[in-house]
């Protein structure tokens, strides 16, 4: 009894190596695609206070060895239906960025979500999308595996961090598709505050060998407008260029129909050179300008009718999965908009940091 | 006191005997371990020729491209030229490698590679060469994808990034290389099944 059994486990063992044989694996055959990060860093403010005198949307813990987040995401793809969960913990992935689950503001968090998407290939060429997931808006993001500076633009910070929605996606070739989604009404948040209302596309092109290209475009009632282009060119082996334009337009609130009316306008660019297999140096110049309106508030710390020219030099100086990255970034203001050692007004603001995030 | 010294040896002498096992196992395990080779324009390659022994060159070059053109083959190999002439085809393709310090397995990057084949009779030769590296990064909807415009010919990669990461990768082509050719040569060996055009076995129930 025990031998036929053997024999039959062998023959069934035998069968599927024969299955097994036909094809030949070229991707990776694990059963759950994990990937992560986690980041840490320490940043000193010249004025020498603890507040975040740059507006940066993390990294803004002063004189402090402050943690990002440890993010975890997993991925499966069976056939023509795929999903992804990406859950963050710690400041940089909870209250930093993401809306509390009850309440739908920064103050706290209660789900740590970064994307939560499930999708299907309908065709070769078009493929249905639907969750919360990370905003195709802008050239940064909030992985901190996903940017080469470790402080954010303006432009990041006052666009969209995350959008819930369904989209399709449209392949022409592999160098022109067309994104059409749409979403609910208020950006990063988990659910509408009142509908699904906000309209999302996006071009991608690839105008020569090397050069993406994004055009993207928002528009709802609720969150406002925004246009923007990200482009990145690998221009030789050790030269990328990076360029993110935006312009935003805040709608007039509902309930108050005299706020609103303002929005920004802001451009920035990323010029990168690798020196050496481990070390490239970056630089990030942005100017961002607030727009004229009765916003009732600032575009983090920019007034309307105000704006600030940002540089930041960052290094990124890899090691196996680990990267540290000190940087060094100075604002100016169009006016006094931030606060000097004495507690004074002043137009520019200086901060250095460094700060290690390991990927696996 | 002895059988508790006895035990003790025979337990030591498993546990040598496990040892020396493991350590045969790893030796084979290396030395089965395949590596590129140089051809004459200083390219990577992974060479081999196989003494068929049965079929004439005809035959063998119209197993080789049906091979790459079977319905679990024909997406991700692109047969890019075929000459009956000279016995010749070829195919592009590529294959996904992980880094060799990722925590978790997940696609890092993918190399492409040409692959030629030219067949004469009851023997063939196969080689893959023009090896080019492409990093993945994971982009913002947590997929891992290729990098825009970086193209690191394996032949440079050593300069561009972590050597033993380097050394990871070429080891994964020649890895690749073996793996495809016994596939390649296990198809090349076998006599063609005719199939049916919906692919269901028919049982003719008139003839036994």
């Amino acid at each position: 009894m025990k031998q036929k059994l053997l024999l039959i486990c062998a023959l069934a063992v035998s069968g599927l190596a024969a299955k097994a044989q036909d094809s030949i694996k070229v991707t990776s055959d694990a059963p759950l695609v994990i990937t992560g990060s986690v980041d840490a860093y320490y940043k000193y403010d010249f004025a020498g206070k603890k507040f975040a005198n740059i507006p940066t949307s993390f990294n803004n813990e002063s004189n402090s060895i402050s943690i990002g987040m440890i993010d975890l995401g997993v991925k499966k793809k069976v056939g023509k239906a795929a999903f992804v969960g990406e859950l963050s913990f710690g400041p940089r992935g909870q209250a930093q960025s993401l809306p509390d689950a009850t309440t739908g503001t920064l103050t706290g968090s209660s789900y740590h979500i970064q994307n939560l998407y499930v999708s299907y290939d309908l065709t070769d060429k078009l493929n249905v999308t639907g969750g919360y997931m990370a905003t195709f808006i802008g050239y940064e993001v909030i992985a901190p595996t996903g940017n080469f500076n470790y402080s954010t633009s303006y432009l990041f910070t006052n666009g969209p961090f995350q959008n819930a929605g369904v989209k399709l996606t449209y392949a022409f070739s592999d160098k022109v598709s067309l994104m059409a989604g749409i979403f609910n009404d208020s950006w990063n948040t988990y659910q509408s505050t009142s509908d699904v209302s906000t309209f999302g596309a996006q071009l991608m092109v690839v105008p020569v060998k090397n050069w993406t290209a994004y055009i993207n475009f928002i528009t709802g009632y609720y969150s406002g407008t925004e246009f923007d282009v990200t482009t990145n060119y690998q221009i030789t082996d050790a030269f990328k260029l990076g360029l993110n334009f935006a312009t935003y337009s805040q709608p007039s609130l509902k309930t108050s129909p005299a706020y609103g009316n303002g929005g920004f306008t802001g451009v920035a660019l990323y010029p990168q050179l690798a020196v050496s297999k481990a070390v490239t140096l970056g630089l990030r110049g942005e100017y961002f300008s607030a727009k004229s309106g009765n916003l009732g508030g600032t575009y983090t710390g920019v007034v309307p009718g105000e704006s600030v020219t940002a540089l930041t030099v960052t290094a990124a100086i890899k090691s196996g999965p680990l990267t540290f990255i000190p940087e060094f970034r100075v604002d100016n203001g169009s006016k006094n908009m931030f606060l000097n050692s004495d507690g004074k007004g002043t137009q520019a603001a200086q901060q250095i940091g460094v700060a290690a995030v390991y990927a696996f | 006191m002895i059988l508790g010294r006895l035990y003790f040896l025979s337990v030591m002498k498993k546990r040598l005997l496990i040892l020396m096992l493991c350590f045969g196992f790893a030796k084979m395990a290396m030395a089965q371990k395949d590596s590129l080779a140089l051809d004459e324009h200083s390219k990577y390659i992974y060479y081999r020729v196989i003494n068929q022994g049965k079929d004439d060159a005809n035959v063998l070059l119209v197993r080789g491209l049906d091979f790459f053109s079977e319905p679990y083959n024909r997406d991700a190999f692109k047969i890019t030229a075929k000459d009956a002439n000279t016995h010749t085809f070829e195919v592009k393709s590529f294959f996904t490698v992980s880094k060799s310090s990722s925590l978790a397995k997940h696609d890092d990057g993918k190399i492409t590679y040409t692959l030629t084949v030219e067949t004469r009779d009851k023997k063939y030769r196969y080689w893959l060469g023009n090896f080019v590296f492409t990093p993945y990064y994971k982009d913002r909807y947590n997929n891992m994808v290729p990098q825009p415009g970086v193209e690191i010919p394996m032949e440079a990669i050593s300069k561009k990034i972590e050597a033993r990461e380097a050394a990871h990768y070429l080891d994964e082509c020649a890895a690749f290389g073996k793996k495809l050719g016994a596939k390649l040569k296990q198809y090349m060996d076998a006599e063609p099944v005719v199939k049916k055009a919906d692919g269901k076995k028919v049982i003719d129930t008139k003839k036994w």
